[in-house]
């Protein structure tokens, strides 16, 4: 349980990734507080990623831990860029349960 | 775009690359890459499902669908295999391997054989199904016709694909930021297999760069320790070995001396686990044995330790211990061989990694075939010659028919009796002759788009009848009628929805075919209608 909460805070961390770069790059609309947005964005992501890292390495000492999560920022970046196009509500969904799944796992003690 | 045109424009942009590197650069990755797409692709697909070789295992073989069997003794199991080699393998039971076996070379030659040993009815049985294991060894192209020679190629093209990779980078280094999450489906055809290779190819770097690296160093360790032994050893071939360690699987051949019977497996054991007691057994190695010099390596994990495999190596005819390898206790070499084969063999993080690894490494196929069509769609332009459409027809039959391969495969293992001795040839011949029958059949489409969703289709069916067909050998499947087991379970459940995927894809690739014959078929009525609706402008113009 504590590897999944950490998987789903590494899709947390792509999906916030991919919102800044929207931000910075101006596809997404609203040029106002835009650095600000790009910064949150990526500061949270890499919070998040930290925060995953953490979880894993308190299941799985070692160099597992950052491999682990490596592995799944491969996956959820190329999961965000390729879906986002094709099913953004897809994309979104995901994204709006990652947070109820979170706080069940939590809640089930995956927190060690 | 031609590559210089790009060139240029990456040149008004500050970027570092001169037009010369860029351009030979391009030319280096377009052709490194389609050289060594196909077999690389190949090793690519199989790698991803070896990732479950050992759910793979349990599932084709019901003898080991139960609880680990208890051992009171390990000697009893040499007791039990009867007449041994001088050199073998005894692998003891595991939570994923419910019986021991044995396993070893067969005399003067490169095939390797594996037998159960069935303690609790005192049977020897052999090895009855292998469809995990050719999977296995196809994934670094061994096999016992083909030997050394081809997995040497197979580590050298590996290198080729490293090229491509490399020089990939480089080309977009410029670009990498915007091009990162630019992925535009609804645009022309070569604009989406473009975007495609680059966000997979991209995202996955570091694992395509990785796995690449440590397969070619893993299939081609013996054949550069071979080549070491001389001019870095002087031609002694027993200080290359014991000074290659662990990068060497197996060292060179040698006098173990005259008979002489060791001290038992169990004393041998006890001795090893004193010499590290975190050592996890898994598996025993004999060589020379019941000889005078015979040695007996007792492997296995070491508890606590990242990428932990342990090794004690013991004199088997008094226990002396020669060597203790461990994570924390190891040469640098050790070091080097624990790293290569942890990361490649993904010896942390569980089904959950293994899972996302499987999706990359298919993510990989992606990039590889987007890489051909790319290639394809460039030449389209100016009219494909026939190594072109030889290309395009080849990518349909390998892409689509290794996949048929597999999937016929895995339902033929099903449909055959398990006690049907010849099952295991007809099981090989029938691998090699539907990959082979798929790259006809594709040959032989015009239209390679044909080929794919067609062969797709039919791996999509045999597929999804594979665990139907799985009830006659084995109860504890997704249909059986006995208590489920969770690896054979989660076999079937991978097979179900890899099969969708499969059908998912051929109904869209179908869906494309139909709309290109229908453009087709209406150019050239649209072009025939141009002269009459010409005549009657004039006509109306008079």
């Amino acid at each position: 349980m504590t590897e999944s909460l950490s998987l789903v805070l590494v899709f947390l961390a792509a999906l916030s990734a991919r919102a800044a770069d929207r931000h910075a790059s101006g596809v997404r609309r609203g040029a106002a507080l835009r650095p600000a947005r790009v910064v949150a964005g990526r500061g949270f992501a890499l919070a998040a990623l930290g925060l995953a890292t953490w979880l894993w390495y308190r299941v799985e000492p070692g160099p597992a831990a950052f491999l682990a999560v490596l592995v799944a920022a491969m996956v959820s970046a190329s999961a965000c860029a390729l879906l986002g196009p094709i099913a953004p509500r897809l994309l979104h969904a995901g994204a709006w349960l990652c947070l109820p799944l979170a706080l069940a796992l939590l809640a089930l003690g995956a927190v060690p | 775009m031609s590559a210089e045109q790009k060139a240029d424009a990456g040149g008004r942009r500050g970027f570092a690359l001169s037009r010369h590197a860029f351009t030979r650069f391009w030319h280096v990755h377009a052709w490194a890459g389609v050289l060594t797409s196909l077999i690389v692709y190949v090793m690519f697909l199989l790698g991803s499902l070896v990732l479950f070789y050992k759910p793979l295992t349990i599932w084709e073989e019901p003898l080991v669908q139960r609880r680990p069997v208890e051992l009171n003794s390990l000697q009893s199991l040499l007791e039990l295999a009867g007449p041994l080699p001088d050199e073998f393998w005894l692998y003891l039971p595991q939570s994923d391997r419910a019986l021991p076996k044995v396993g070893y070379y067969l005399p003067n030659s490169t095939a390797w054989r594996m037998w159960w040993l069935d303690i609790e009815h005192g049977q020897v049985i052999p090895q009855r199904e292998l469809a995990a294991a050719y999977l296995y060894d196809l994934h670094y192209l061994w096999h016992d016709v083909t030997g050394y020679w081809l997995q040497y190629g197979a580590g050298v093209l590996v290198f080729g694909m490293l090229l491509a990779i490399v020089t990939g980078v480089l080309i977009q280094l410029r670009n990498a930021t915007r091009q990162l999450n630019q992925f535009r489906p609804d645009r022309t055809t070569r604009v989406l297999f473009s975007d495609l290779h680059k966000v997979l190819g991209v995202f996955g770097l570091p694992f395509q760069f990785v796995y690449a690296l440590t397969g070619a160093m893993m299939v081609l360790s013996p054949l550069l320790f071979e080549l070491s032994i001389g001019p870095v050893f002087g031609g002694d071939s027993t200080r290359a070995a014991d000074t290659a360690g662990a990068l060497v699987e197996e060292p060179p051949p040698r006098d173990y001396g005259p008979p002489r019977r060791g001290l038992s497996l169990d004393a041998l054991w006890m001795r090893a686990r004193a010499a590290e007691p975190r050592l996890m057994v898994e598996s025993v190695v004999f060589r020379g044995y019941l000889q005078e010099q015979g040695t007996v390596d007792i492997r296995g994990e070491v508890e606590g330790q990242p990428f932990g495999d342990g090794l004690v190596r013991l004199r088997a005819r008094d226990g002396h211990v020669e060597l203790v390898e461990t994570p924390d206790n190891e040469r640098a070499v050790g070091t080097v061989a624990r790293w290569i084969h942890g990361l490649h063999t993904v010896h942390y993080g569980g089904l959950q990694v293994r899972l996302l690894l499987a999706l990359l490494g298919f993510a990989g196929c992606v990039t590889i075939l987007t890489g051909n069509w790319i290639w394809l769609e460039r030449r389209a332009a100016r009219g494909l010659r026939r190594g072109d459409v030889l290309l395009a027809r080849l990518t349909a039959g390998v892409g689509a028919g290794a996949i048929v391969a597999v999937c016929a495969l895995f339902l033929a293992s099903r449909l055959m009796p398990m006690d049907w001795l010849p099952r295991l040839k007809v099981e090989e011949r029938l691998l090699a002759v539907t990959f082979l029958g798929c790259i006809g059949w594709a040959l032989a489409e015009r239209e390679p788009l044909e080929a794919w969703w067609r062969q797709l289709l039919l791996a999509a069916s045999m597929l999804a009848v594979t665990p139907l067909a799985a009830r006659s050998a084995s109860q504890a499947g997704l249909f059986g009628a006995g208590p489920k087991l969770e690896p054979v379970v989660g076999v079937e459940i991978g097979m179900y929805v890899l099969a969708s995927v499969l059908l998912a894809t051929a109904l869209w690739l179908r869906k494309i075919a139909r709309r290109r014959a229908d453009e087709a078929e209406r150019k050239p009525q649209a072009a025939a209608a141009q002269p009459h609706e010409k005549h009657k402008l004039e006509v109306q113009s008079k």
